[in-house]
């Protein structure tokens, strides 16, 4: 199921999930990953323990947000993946 | 001191900066500024901005969907869990205050937080509700502040907008009557235009003079001007 959630506006974050995926793949899009994209991956990984989700793709396109932001996008991009897949 | 309430929109920017414009409160809006298919992920946001911004979380407010919405209770519910005890919500109908206090009390006790420290916000504007006002201020001890919500009661009405205001006075008049029952506050819903400086001030004096104690407004320069104002009130003076 592929679900996303954001938008590609100034200081918000666009993340798309995958749960068809074997593993954790993230991939981070952003100007400004030289200089946090680990945090930017932290704060992914974070959600990611929380809903205890192992098996997933994750993409993020980054435009400048604060980590808060990446991580409400990324749960609500799952929870939708989840929800969607029920039906 | 609740004089100024300051109107977020739920988005990313105005989150991050909300808390520094001085506002006594601030009031996030998860009803009318968003639509359906995002109701999800701004409340989510809320949540997330809750967890990781230095708020005083005393002095957030946030404005939650209709009751007859079928998102009213998960609002609740995730900002509870977040911190949060302070809720606005328009009210409809009379009968929905006892399902809000249940729920409220059914929430506390299953997260042993003591009962009753969940408040609300009434939005008001419904002529047979301003007019039951005495009923609906003794029915619970939840109610924070009752503010008056002037659109609903200006299209009740039925009336030509007046210049002066004088088709809300009795409303509002009404509606401080209801706050003086108990020691609640009482707000005034913003005020729209943002160029008309004079009206505005005029306006909020008005309010002062029968008997609020704070407006909403929506644009952070609105603030300091309401703060001014009420600075010097009677109510705020001790």
């Amino acid at each position: 199921m592929i679900r996303s959630c954001g938008n590609e506006k100034d200081s918000d974050a666009l993340v798309i999930v995958d749960l068809e995926n074997k593993g954790r793949n993230i991939e981070i899009n952003s100007k400004l990953k030289d200089m946090f994209g680990e945090y930017m991956e932290k704060a992914i990984i974070e959600i990611l323990d929380e809903m205890e989700i192992k098996n997933i793709k994750v993409i993020l396109k980054d435009y400048g947000a604060l980590d808060f932001v990446i991580k409400a996008r990324t749960k609500v991009a799952i929870k939708r993946a989840l929800k969607g897949g029920n039906k | 001191m609740m004089r100024s309430l300051l109107i977020s929109s739920v988005t990313p920017k105005i989150l991050a900066n909300a808390h520094l414009y001085e506002a006594d409160y601030l009031i996030f809006d998860l009803d009318k500024t968003i639509s359906i298919e995002e109701k999800d992920s701004a409340r989510e946001l809320l949540v997330q901005a809750v967890k990781h911004i230095d708020y005083n979380l005393d002095n957030i407010i946030i404005n939650i969907n209709l009751i007859s919405s079928d998102y009213w209770k998960e609002d609740i519910k995730d900002l509870f869990a977040a911190g949060i005890r302070n809720f606005g919500i328009h009210l409809e109908e009379e009968k929905h205050i006892k399902e809000i206090d249940e729920f409220l009390r059914v929430l506390e006790n299953k997260s042993n937080v003591e009962e009753g420290s969940c408040k609300i916000i009434y939005s008001i504007g419904k002529p047979f509700l301003i007019m039951n006002i005495q009923n609906i201020v003794m029915s619970t001890n939840r109610i924070l502040a009752l503010s008056f919500n002037k659109d609903e009661f200006r299209g009740k009405i039925k009336v030509e907008r007046h210049k002066n205001n004088e088709d809300l006075s009795l409303g509002k008049k009404m509606l401080v009557m209801g706050s003086a029952l108990k020691d609640i506050y009482c707000i005034d819903s913003p005020f729209e235009d943002l160029s008309d400086e004079d009206n505005f001030i005029k306006e909020i004096k008005n309010d002062m003079n029968i008997g609020f104690n704070g407006k909403i407004c929506f644009h952070p320069s609105q603030v300091r001007i309401i703060n001014n104002i009420y600075k010097d009130s009677y109510y705020y003076k001790d």
